[in-house]
């Protein structure tokens, strides 16, 4: 009989809470939207990891896989915008002086 | 030991390769990211990163069957990452009131800070006026050759004491306003202007002549009871730097077309 792992059991649990409370965070910080494919296909990998254990075990544990690459892809593309867009807002606030004296 | 792998083992360890790499590079630009924007969420991205990686790195193991435990060893940055990912969103609405909280209290700094600027040069200088124009009032009130001088000094000390006044209006004024922000209401444009044209022509002993040119009368604005200040202000300042005796002003409403 199949059995599902404890810890990763609780492992898609509390991942599911987290994307369940990401709309509110969402609507509290715009910025956050970039991060929510990322997670969605995190948590998915979870659940996938969990379903695999009792049925379909090859299919899903596939799907796990794609599901956690593209899933990290994402999560990374995102901070890689977030520190894009953070060098762009310091670029943009430093003094018109010292902009002068770099092209110099 | 990969020989005898199946293909789909293989394809599953080559996945969890490429998420473990793309995971590092998360971790390592997160850390660029926090150079840049010091804050906890900052810091909770990188343990989001840092857990997956080494999830995803000794998951490499487990696939290639490399190490036994890896299973085991892995399992509990599989919990770590979903736990950070519940504790980044509360603290990510934290840090934002926090944020919220610090530009109030920065927003009041500015306003302390203006109304203390706006007392300390403003009002000083009314004081100041009226002490020195009481100074020669006292000298000069002796001699009663001086009548027109301590007249002319009176009116001075009055135009200053009513300048203090205004000022004091203006002050109590600005301090309302921000609680009036949220009361806005939906206001006939064309009637408060009309009430402010009247009540200007009555305090002016000037020959003033208004048009008003509104494409419509019932334009509807939002906007709380210092609309009225607003029309005065500019009416009397149109009316008092206007040097002609036949003041003439016109006022035109027209349409602006915004972003299509």
């Amino acid at each position: 009989m199949p059995e599902l792992e404890f810890v990763e059991f609780n492992a898609m649990i509390i991942g599911i809470v987290a994307l369940l409370n990401f709309p509110f965070l969402i609507k509290r910080r715009k910025d956050f939207t970039k991060y929510l494919p990322g997670v969605i296909l995190m948590i998915l990998g979870f659940i996938f990891e969990n379903i695999e254990e009792i049925f379909f075990h090859h299919l899903f544990a596939t799907l796990e896989s794609i599901s956690i690459v593209l899933g990290a892809i994402l999560l990374t593309s995102a901070i890689i915008i977030e520190l894009n867009m953070a060098i762009l807002k310091n670029r943009d606030s430093q003094p018109i002086l010292k902009k002068i004296k770099g092209k110099k | 030991m990969i020989a005898q792998l199946t293909e789909i083992a293989i394809f599953e360890g080559t996945m969890t390769v490429i998420a473990s790499v793309i995971f590092f590079i998360g971790f390592v630009t997160t850390h660029f990211l926090y150079l840049k924007n010091r804050t906890i969420t900052t810091v909770m991205l990188i343990l989001l990163m840092a857990s997956g990686f080494l999830y995803t790195f000794t998951n490499i193991f487990d696939k290639f069957e490399v190490w036994q435990k890896a299973d085991e060893f892995g399992d509990p940055f599989i919990v770590a990452f979903a736990t950070i990912l519940v504790v980044m969103g509360l603290v990510v609405i934290l840090e934002e009131k926090l944020l919220t909280s610090e530009k109030n209290l920065r927003k009041q700094f500015s306003r302390v800070n203006f109304f203390r600027d706006l007392f300390s040069h403003d009002m000083s200088n009314v004081v100041q006026n009226i002490k020195s124009s009481l100074t020669l009032y006292y000298m000069k009130s002796k001699a009663p050759e001086n009548l027109k001088e301590t007249e002319e000094l009176l009116e001075i000390i009055n135009q200053q004491s009513l300048r203090g006044e205004n000022l004091i209006s203006n002050v109590r004024r600005i301090s309302q306003m921000e609680d009036y922000e949220s009361n806005l209401t939906s206001v006939e444009v064309f009637n408060v202007l009309n009430d402010t044209i009247k009540h200007i022509k009555k305090s002016f002993h000037k020959n003033i002549n208004i048009q008003l040119d509104f494409l419509d009368n019932n334009i509807k604005i939002f906007a709380n009871e210092f609309l009225t200040d607003l029309f005065e202000n500019i009416l009397i300042n149109a009316i008092m730097h206007n040097t002609n005796p036949n003041v003439e002003i016109q006022i035109k409403t027209f349409t602006e077309k915004k972003n299509n």
